[in-house]
């Protein structure tokens, strides 16, 4: 082969973005020769790897990259890539801040700040261009952007942000004397804020006094998060310690680090936010964090874990009136008031708000940042607010949970407690009950979030992503919605492709429930859906699955008058035996296919492959309840028009040949058989199924009903 | 410097008219031009970084064409000849650096035990030049993208002008060369005992 033609043939496939298509062009180009074929595939698999082996070249760089500044000598006026160092702005435990200038192609002023050695820097900037195109979307007022990462020439991971002026909010506050209402004002200004990055499916990880700043703009005060994107980037590598770095270094300020990420648990979600929100809440409204920071910097890594997980903070008011009278006093005349009045001001309920975002199980956090907002507000207005005093019978629990071997170890002890508690038991039931209804609210709200999660994936193409939340949903509780009906159907039709027609079939099952509700209308873009999904659900064999699915269908598609939605929810509902209740169910829609069929001469909307399918229809329908001659003439009505379509014909001469078998015509049936047989194979065998240009459920549809047919002619 | 000024000169002209390949009597002339340029670059710089290429050839370029631009028309000529220059330069110090490290006898390197992701820019300048003469053979266009990218250290800007093509189109060879020639050294760390 000349060398030359590969060139070309490279070129051309490396235009195909989409490995999938290029796939398919690489088929076709090289269908004469496999050997070419695996040279382009490795070489498309090594391109990434070959690029970063030439790229160690430095670029052009006219004058030249200074050195990165060192620990001692501060760089300022050097150069790191296009930002040129002015002052340092400040030292944290994750590296130094600088105020840099970058140089093209714009001229703006950044904040640009190179994270401390020994961090993995390839890591850290992959993961960072991870999220690149997520943090590009957000666009709050009160999160500043962050623009850019890369590494130094000595290879340390930098990041480049939005320039953000002012002081970390408690600071802000304390210098201000801002008084209770002011500082849960601003408060739920951030709450907003994080909501917005929660939405774009962004979590920050890293929430505390000093990565939200306040500035006065026009005598209003300005909250601004900074560091979006930073924590998650710079967490160790392994998931099993992503808060900790190799040498078990916090990377977080474990301070304000959500029990959950402390103990460096992969399953990090949203709600690590709402209680971190909940710890800045907690220094805001008491002039100190919940736990002692002098505590936390002096125990071990595994004490710190243990002190976040296990140690339940004093509340709010409580630490206050527990703090040294001058201490306090300071405290006070920074919120304009005195130490009575704040202590009374937060023990009636914002005590308990800080403490349900602060709660150990997320599930009992808020769900939301706006959930939080919202009752902070509530609190401003003078509302009921949701958080409540833990009831006795959770504290109950909780004691139980605390001393399980006190609580077991005498049975005399445990009855003792039960007569002791007696009241409290039936209010125990009670609140059980009323605790499940709320846990199931709870996972509801869960499922819509990885709902909207899963929907943000699919937008930037991350279909595996999408297709990873989508699956922790169970069928049977899809939540209605058409984001995610069109969701689920993205990732159904992409496991299709790949041939994974059970995955593919729940996603569709699922996409189906989710239409539930939403779309009552009997259009047949909607009643469309049902044919992938019944035939992926009949064809992974579960038989469970497709009865469910069937009965749905007829629920939801029983009384429909369209001819179209008809012929769709029959055949759909037909691909397997179906008992008397379901037939008499069906035979309306049968009504109203043949009604269309008559009253249009043959030809329903002057559409013949739908006038082919409306009499495959009307015939298995026949079939199915044993009219056996209506269904040949029905049959013959399909088997009349000549169409394109391969999948129609054949999937029509099977089901032709199970009537001619019921007919006593074993003759003719083994003719049709024979005729539907090799085609509808061979396009499973060879996986043609999956070509564009004819739907890939109508084979699998087809090869259903020929599985059926072999069955029955075998047998006699 | 100024006899040898001439002289360039008149070999580019030559080259200009005649449309041959850069001679190697051209060669020795860049090369000492762009050796006495690296000399200074490196007592500058910390040992173990590496030459800035770009800088060096377009340094040279400059220090060459300052009395008559006119008669450096051809910077095609130029920048190829310039790029091999830089390859041997490059390759020279690789190997000089390898073998003070591993003793006077090692001026090879041990491909079959080499990590390519982790291998030195050292280390892969000699991988480079070692796949670029098999390359040469196997797709002489390929070959000369890698050699004035990677040694020349142009880019793809500069070459597109220089060819008189389209960036886009030089960015499309240099992603094929690339791929190709880091296919080559695989296949060889792949290839038994």
């Amino acid at each position: 082969m000349n060398p030359s033609d590969e060139e070309l043939l490279f070129t051309a496939a490396a235009a195909f973005d989409d490995p999938k298509e290029r796939g398919a062009f690489l088929d076709v180009a090289c269908r004469h020769d496999s050997e070419l074929r695996k040279r382009m595939d490795e070489m498309f698999e090594i391109e990434e790897e070959a690029a970063t082996f030439f790229e160690l070249q430095p670029e052009v760089q006219p004058d030249g990259e200074t050195a990165e500044p060192s620990a001692d000598e501060e760089g300022i006026g050097g150069h790191i890539g296009r930002y040129r160092l002015i002052t340092r702005i400040g030292a944290g435990g994750c590296g130094v801040v600088y105020y840099a200038e970058q140089e093209k192609p714009v001229r703006r002023k950044v904040a640009l700040k190179i994270v401390k050695l020994g961090m993995d820097t390839e890591a850290v900037i992959s993961r960072f261009e991870q999220e690149r195109q997520a943090l590009a979307q957000m666009d709050h007022p009160n999160i500043a952007r962050v623009l850019d990462a890369a590494a130094t020439a000595s290879g340390r991971p930098y990041f480049v942000m939005e320039l953000v002026g002012g002081e970390k909010i408690t600071d802000f506050c304390d210098a201000n004397h801002f008084n209770i209402r002011q500082r849960l004002e601003l408060f739920v200004q951030v709450c907003r804020a994080i909501q917005h990055a929660h939405q774009k499916g962004l979590i920050h990880r890293d929430i505390k006094p000093s990565n939200v700043l306040v500035h006065w703009q026009e005598a209003v005060p300005m909250p601004k998060v900074i560091d979006f994107g930073i924590a998650k980037a710079t967490a160790g590598i392994n998931g099993n310690h992503a808060t900790v770095t190799a040498s078990g270094q916090f990377v977080g300020t474990p301070a304000y680090m959500s029990p959950e990420q402390a103990q460096g648990s992969a399953d990090i979600d949203t709600r690590t936010d709402i209680y971190s929100l909940g710890v800045l809440l907690y220094e805001l409204l008491s002039g100190r964090p919940p736990f002692d920071l002098k505590r936390i910097t002096e125990s071990s890594t595994d004490e710190i874990r243990r002190i976040i997980r296990e140690e339940e903070p004093r509340r709010p008011s409580v630490a206050l009136k527990a703090a040294a009278p001058e201490q306090c006093a300071t405290i006070a005349e920074n919120r304009a008031t005195d130490a009575r009045n704040v202590i009374e001001q937060l023990s009636i309920d914002l005590d308990w708000i800080v403490m349900k975002a602060m709660e150990k199980e997320r599930s009992r956090r808020y769900d939301t940042a706006t959930g939080l907002a919202a009752d902070v507000l509530r609190y401003l207005k003078n509302e009921v607010v949701q958080a409540r005093p833990p009831s006795r019978a959770y504290r109950f629990g909780k004691l139980v949970r605390r001393n399980k071997l006190v609580f077991t170890a005498g049975s005399i002890a445990v009855f003792a407690l039960i007569v002791g508690f007696g009241t409290s038991t039936f209010m125990y039931f009670r609140e059980k009950a009323a605790r499940q209804e709320q846990a199931r609210l709870r996972q509801r709200a869960e499922l819509r979030s990885y709902i909207s999660q899963a929907a943000v994936k699919l937008k930037y193409n991350d279909i595996a992503g999408a297709d990873e939340l989508l699956a922790k949903v169970p069928i049977a509780e899809t939540p209605s919605s058409l984001e995610a009906a069109s969701s689920f159907a993205a990732v159904a039709d992409w496991h299709a492709h790949a041939a994974r027609l059970k995955e593919a079939a729940a996603r569709y099952s699922s996409m189906i429930r989710a239409l539930a509700s939403v779309d009552n209308s009997d259009i047949p873009d909607v009643s469309f859906n049902l044919l992938p999904a019944a035939g992926g659900v009949a064809y992974s064999g579960g038989a469970q699955a497709y009865e469910e699915l069937r009965q749905f269908a007829i629920k939801r598609f029983g009384a429909t008058t369209n001819p179209q939605v008809a012929e769709q929810t029959l055949k759909a509902c037909l691909l397997l035996p179906a008992d008397k209740a379901t037939l008499q169910a069906l035979t309306p829609l049968a009504r109203i296919v043949e009604r269309a069929y008559d009253a249009n001469n043959g030809v329903i909307d002057g559409n013949p492959s739908f006038t082919v399918w409306a009499c495959f229809a009307v015939s298995l329908m026949n079939y199915r309840a044993g009219e056996y001659d209506e269904a040949v003439l029905w049959n013959n009505r399909a088997l009349e028009v000549r169409e394109w379509n391969p999948a129609r014909v054949e999937t029509a001469a099977i089901l032709r040949a199970m009537i001619e078998q019921k007919q006593g015509r074993p003759m003719y049936a083994r003719a049709f058989l024979a005729q539907g047989r090799a085609p509808i194979r061979n396009a499973i065998a060879t996986s043609s199924w999956r070509d564009a240009g004819t739907y890939w459920f109508d084979w699998i549809n087809a090869a259903i009903l020929l599985h059926e047919a072999e069955q029955l002619i075998a047998n006699r | 410097m100024q006899t040898s000024l001439d002289e360039i000169r008149k070999i580019l002209e030559t080259l200009n008219r005649t449309d041959s390949p850069v001679s190697a009597e051209l060669l020795p002339l860049l090369y000492d031009e762009l050796r006495n340029l690296a000399a200074g670059y490196m007592s500058r710089e910390n040992a173990g970084q590496t030459l800035q290429a770009t800088a060096l050839v377009h340094e040279a370029w400059l220090r060459l064409s300052k009395e008559d631009a006119r008669m450096w028309s051809d910077r095609a000529h130029f920048f190829r000849a310039a790029a091999q220059a830089m390859r041997y330069i490059l390759v020279d110090r690789a190997r000089a650096k390898a073998s003070a490290k591993r003793g006077a006898k090692a001026e090879t390197l041990d491909i079959q035990t080499l990590d390519l992701a982790e291998a030195t820019m050292d280390e892969r300048v000699l991988l480079v030049d070692d796949a670029l003469h098999r390359l040469e053979k196997e797709n002489p266009e390929s070959a000369r993208v890698i050699s004035l990218k990677f040694f020349g250290g142009l880019t793809e800007k500069e070459i597109a002008a220089m060819d008189g093509v389209d960036e886009r189109t030089i960015r499309r060879r240099w992603a094929f060369a690339r791929t190709r020639l880091f296919q080559m050294l695989r296949e060889e760390i792949k290839l038994p005992q």
